[in-house]
């Protein structure tokens, strides 16, 4: 999306938590790896309803793994 | 490739098929094509039946929920984005095609014999065009979402 300032640390989550695949957190939170590679890429933002998901995944807040970022 | 992005790489290849026969089989083959007949029917044929298979196995995956999610948020927003447009290219289609009836009619009037656009036949062709034109926008929107990654 362009414009886009929603960054992520999911990739970095994932590593810190076993190495979890793209597939796995993807399973997880009930979307496809694709979905997951756009959000990871700041290519898509995700509803608020999968944002809090993927937190409840890695077992932290929304702002760790989400930061609004302004110019 | 996610099962939705196959399923509208099969949906731009059906509908492209089917344009291209019903335009044949209506309008007859392009001078110059005609040698070539058999072997586009023979490709008509192949593409109607890899997207019937390929149709038919995401609908056994999707009813028995093989392989994961089928359809999720990212999907249904890259497929309404193709409804989006499929429908402003129907509005602009339509609107165009009865302004056409309308000045067709006033100049049927001045030349005395009727214009090859205005007869029912002829908007009758080019309504099912329309149709399956907008069918292919849709899905030709949806690829292209996909293969921006957004």
């Amino acid at each position: 999306m362009e414009g886009c300032s929603i960054e992520n640390k999911i990739r970095k989550l994932r590593f810190n938590h076993g190495e979890m695949t793209q597939q796995e957190l993807a399973d997880r939170v009930g979307v496809t790896r694709q979905t997951i590679n756009a959000i990871e890429a700041a290519k898509y933002s995700p509803s608020l309803e999968l944002a809090f998901r993927i937190a409840e995944v890695f077992n932290v807040s929304l702002e760790e793994v989400f930061q609004y970022v302004t110019e | 490739m996610s099962k939705q992005e196959i399923y509208a790489w099969s949906s731009v290849g059906f509908t492209l098929a089917i344009v291209g026969f019903y335009l044949v089989s209506v309008f007859g083959w392009p001078t110059g094509l005609e040698n070539y007949a058999e072997y586009f029917t023979d490709l008509f044929w192949k593409v109607i039946g890899i997207t019937f298979l390929v149709e038919f196995t995401l609908g056994i995956m999707k009813s028995t929920k093989w392989g994961g999610v089928f359809k999720d948020e990212r999907d249904k927003q890259i497929e309404a984005k193709g409804f989006r447009n499929a429908y402003y290219f129907l509005m602009v289609a339509i609107a165009t095609l009865i302004a056409n009836v309308l000045i067709s009619d006033m100049l049927t009037e001045h030349r005395g014999e009727p214009l090859l656009l205005s007869m029912p036949f002829m908007t009758f062709h080019v309504l099912v065009v329309i149709l399956l034109s907008a069918n292919l926008l849709k899905s030709g929107t949806q690829l292209f979402y996909y293969r921006k990654g957004e």
